[in-house]
């Protein structure tokens, strides 16, 4: 029974060494590393949360950006690649919030409830496309450190890399991962008043 | 064992427990019917939410595949050369802190020049200027500030910063009893000169930071009285914001050195007191600023407005590297300057000329790691250079 729910364990990031300098800047050579090492998964990770690969590379270049242009607070020169998946992560956040408000993403996803039904070509297709606009608005809606987790560990991040991003205790992060997933939900039934089946 | 938290039973779902962990509650579990249920309605949740966040997934891209295309893409995007601001600041004290504004408030103006009708995603992000190096203009803001006709524009554009500028950051000027302490109260480590063996004292200059939106029709006001009614502001410069950081800085004094605000602006205190040394060592300020703008024909009008005629200026700016360079105008007083290296580094050496019986002076100033240094003093200025390699 459990190791149809069992999921392969993630590769994790390897470690890295920054060097920050004493004006609180991330050095050329560690920029170069923390980018190389971090934008496939970072892409990914947004990638998912917009649906849309250009939105999600523009939205990983704006918090590189800000990485690169930022004076680090002393807080965050301990671990600056959580602090830029967070950044980013919010960033997106708040994308899918602002197409929520500003496009016609709520309500094609409320009128895809009636219309999912119709037998037509690439119905499959049709499904899952609505499903995505669906699942994006419950994101946008739900509390942003349970989209957080939640995109995380469905791009595929460890317990230890989440812990690490969200500057979390690793013994909390199931609590969490637990919370986020009931949040989740409730947020998706409030909205469309069903159960996505898949 | 004990029944295992939610957490736990959580991790055991995702394969996240080492092998002891698994096989303990394994064995727990085929015993604990009540567990057994929770994992079972718990795994159904988390395999209901991951299929549907797994639904999100779309095709990758050529530059997600392959980073090194990402970051090159990235590079390109970065602003260009031509998008950092010109420090016209020199960092001594402040006798300059009209010169500072005044080119600040020049160079506000010019970026009003450049601002296209719509702006792309690129545009809507700020650029943020910092200083890598320094360069020499000579440009005499002092002068200026002290004649009628140059003046009036001039101090109207002060006033237009101070009364538009929204002080976020003013913090009063301190002092420090130890190296360790300064760079504590900094925020950087401060550096001292091995050379010097006696005490030095330690000032450390306030943070400040602030912003300030452009009131166009007063700007153009501004330029309409200072004689360059040819340059026409758009309508898109009204309301465009301009934030400014400037970190904390450390002056390092050696010798008998006057305290900062018992400097004054007249002739004989632009050159410290006979045995005063000081060492000027600041982080790099921060100018964030709509980063569509062409900041090279924005240090032209500055220099146009400034005095140079159009070639000249239009000459210099295509010499410097405006991305992250500190421009130091040289004063009134400096008889000489020249170009000189500090372990490596590129500086400046600006010889101040013998006046009112006084001895000569000379500041020397030059970037190391994003960290503005300056170095003035009483003494033959070729002492100067060794003098500012020995900092450790």
């Amino acid at each position: 029974m459990l190791e149809g729910v069992l999921e392969t364990l993630p590769k994790t990031a390897p470690p890295m060494t920054t060097s920050v300098l004493a004006s609180g800047r991330l050095s050329s050579q560690s920029f170069e590393e923390l980018f190389l090492s971090t934008y496939p998964r970072l892409v990914s990770l947004l990638r998912r949360m917009l649906g849309e690969s250009g939105r999600a590379e523009e939205i990983a270049n704006e918090a590189f950006l800000k990485l690169h242009s930022t004076v680090l607070p002393p807080s965050a020169r301990a671990n600056i690649r959580g602090w830029l998946y967070r950044t980013a992560m919010n960033l997106g956040i708040d994308d899918l919030r602002a197409r929520a408000r500003h496009s016609r993403v709520a309500q094609e996803a409320s009128q895809a409830v009636s219309s999912s039904g119709q037998p037509e070509t690439g119905l499959q297709l049709l499904l899952r496309q609505e499903t995505q606009k669906r699942v994006r608005l419950a994101i946008s809606h739900i509390k942003p450190e349970w989209a957080q987790i939640l995109l995380l560990r469905a791009s595929g991040h460890s317990y230890k890399e989440i812990a690490s991003h969200l500057e979390v205790s690793l013994s909390s992060v199931g609590t969490l991962l637990i919370r986020a997933e009931a949040g989740f939900e409730k947020c998706y039934l409030e909205l469309f008043g069903e159960k996505e089946v898949l | 064992m004990n029944c295992p938290t939610d957490s736990t039973l959580r991790a055991y779902i995702d394969a996240e427990l080492n092998p002891l962990e698994i096989s303990e509650l394994k064995n727990h579990i085929q015993t604990c019917p009540a567990c057994q249920a929770r994992l079972q309605a718990m795994s159904a949740t988390a395999l209901h939410v991951g299929s549907q966040l797994a639904s999100l997934d779309v095709p990758l891209s050529a530059s997600e595949m392959n980073p090194q295309i990402a970051l090159a893409r990235f590079r390109a995007s970065l602003p260009a050369p031509e998008e950092r601001l010109p420090f016209f600041a020199l960092i001594f004290a402040r006798r300059t802190r009209f010169a500072w504004a005044a080119s600040f408030a020049v160079a506000v103006l010019a970026i009003s020049l450049m601002f296209p009708a719509t702006r792309s995603f690129a545009q809507r992000l700020l650029a943020t200027l910092r200083v890598e190096r320094v360069q020499t203009v000579s440009l005499d803001f002092e002068a200026m500030s002290n004649s009628g006709s140059s003046r009036q524009p001039l101090d109207a554009l002060a006033k237009l910063l101070s009364d538009n500028a929204v002080v976020t950051t003013n913090e009063k000027v301190s002092s420090a009893d130890s190296q360790s302490a300064a760079s504590q109260a900094a925020g950087f480590p401060v550096r001292l000169l091995s050379n010097r063996t006696d005490e030095p004292t330690f000032e450390i200059s306030g943070a400040h930071a602030f912003h300030l939106t452009l009131n166009r029709s007063r700007l153009q006001d501004i330029l309409d009285q200072a004689g360059r009614p040819d340059l026409i502001l758009p309508a898109t410069l009204d309301g465009a914001q301009v934030s400014v950081q400037i970190p904390r800085a450390v002056a390092v004094k050696y010798g008998a050195c006057k305290k900062q605000d018992q400097e004054s602006t007249d002739q004989a205190s632009t050159t410290p007191a006979n045995s005063c040394l000081v060492l000027i060592q600041a982080p790099s300020p921060l100018i964030n600023v709509p980063s569509d703008l062409n900041i090279q024909q924005l240090a032209e009008i500055g220099l146009q407005f400034a005095g140079w005629n159009a070639v000249k200026a239009r000459e210099y700016c295509q010499s410097v590297d405006w991305k992250s360079t500190l421009v130091v105008p040289i004063p009134h007083n400096v008889q000489s300057y020249e170009t000189v290296y500090i372990n490596g580094v590129r500086g400046t050496l600006m010889h101040f000329a013998n006046s009112n019986g006084q001895r000569p002076a000379f500041a020397l100033v030059w970037v190391d790691h994003e960290i503005i240094y300056g170095l003035t003093g009483k003494d033959e200025a070729s002492s100067a250079v060794q003098l500012a390699s020995s900092l450790q």
